[in-house]
């Protein structure tokens, strides 16, 4: 009875990732769908911090995932499951986005603006905070999502992983194949660019209250 | 001694938590000196706290229809993988 009992917890217990991976290396179909469902969220995020479109990234985590599971079997385990994901998603926006530059540099004069402007004004719901916050932080997360727009792609990834999905700078270094210090020079550039991006944003603007950290 | 150009290289580790003690002590006494280094940590700081808390984004209910259609088309036509082939002798 015990033993039933156990096997039955056992059972009902999530499966970790490299149980599921193994699973999807021998063919089964169910296990990779698992797998996509516990990751759908964190890749479209990347793939739209990254894109800042909407149609875009709804591409890229198709093909992302379409990869990933055409080349399961090559997933050998060194890292984990969600950071060789991450690494086939960026890989996927990254191309997408010199695609796009070389479309831009084709059509676009250099006085227009890179980023596309209706899209990087696309309100993004914001559920955490109070009605009085809500205004202050949807400015705020436009404008940062149009100075995410205009990072230089090798800066971007590495802030979408590392600020925005809150990788370590380890694992930011696994999935982009980085030293950890070019990770932490990235970073850097990254946060400086921002930094000059958002200054008129954050005098005198109470993005985030002491309360809404803790 | 923290300088100012030092502090500008020093601002990310610092706020990452991977200095030293004794570096961060003389960040923070130079911070405590120096206004425009102590804006500088200032706008940093609100910077990755704010991403920090950015919310995720829902994927839009189509988005994830078209992803799951995708999908299942894939699966459903693509051979199952074969396993544990054998050589012929």
């Amino acid at each position: 009875m015990q033993q039933f009992q156990k096997s039955t917890i056992l059972q009902a217990l999530p499966q970790a990732d490299s149980e599921l991976v193994k699973k999807a290396q021998q063919g089964n179909n169910k296990a990779f769908e698992e797998l996509v469902r516990r990751y759908e969220q964190k890749v479209y995020n990347i793939a739209f911090r990254m894109l800042g479109k909407e149609e875009e990234a709804k591409d890229a985590m198709q093909d992302s995932f379409l990869r990933a599971y055409r080349f399961i079997s090559k997933f050998k385990g060194e890292s984990t499951f969600y950071t060789w994901l991450y690494r086939i998603t960026t890989n996927v926006c990254l191309t997408r986005l010199k695609q796009r530059q070389k479309k831009e540099s084709l059509t676009l004069s250099l006085d227009q603006p890179i980023a596309d402007a209706e899209d990087a004004q696309r309100e993004i719901p914001d559920f955490k905070y109070s009605p009085e916050l809500l205004h202050e932080r949807q400015v705020m997360q436009k404008a940062l999502q149009s100075a995410i727009n205009e990072l230089p792609s090798e800066y971007r990834s590495v802030i979408v992983l590392r600020e925005l999905q809150g990788l370590s700078n380890k694992e930011v270094s696994k999935a982009l194949r980085l030293t950890v210090a070019s990770v932490k020079s990235r970073l850097h550039r990254g946060r400086v660019f921002l930094r000059n991006r958002l200054s008129k944003y954050i005098e005198n603007k109470n993005i985030i209250s002491e309360k809404d950290k803790n | 001694m923290i300088n100012c150009e030092k502090f500008s290289l020093y601002i990310s580790e610092y706020l990452d938590g991977e200095l030293s003690h004794e570096i961060c002590e003389e960040i923070i006494e130079h911070i405590e000196v120096c206004p425009k280094c102590k804006k500088m940590h200032y706008a940093y700081s609100r910077i990755i706290t704010f991403c920090h808390h950015c919310c995720e984004i829902p994927v839009p209910e189509n988005v994830h229809a078209e992803l799951w259609q995708a999908l299942h088309d894939m699966l459903g036509h693509e051979p199952k993988k074969k396993t544990g082939r054998k050589r012929r002798q």
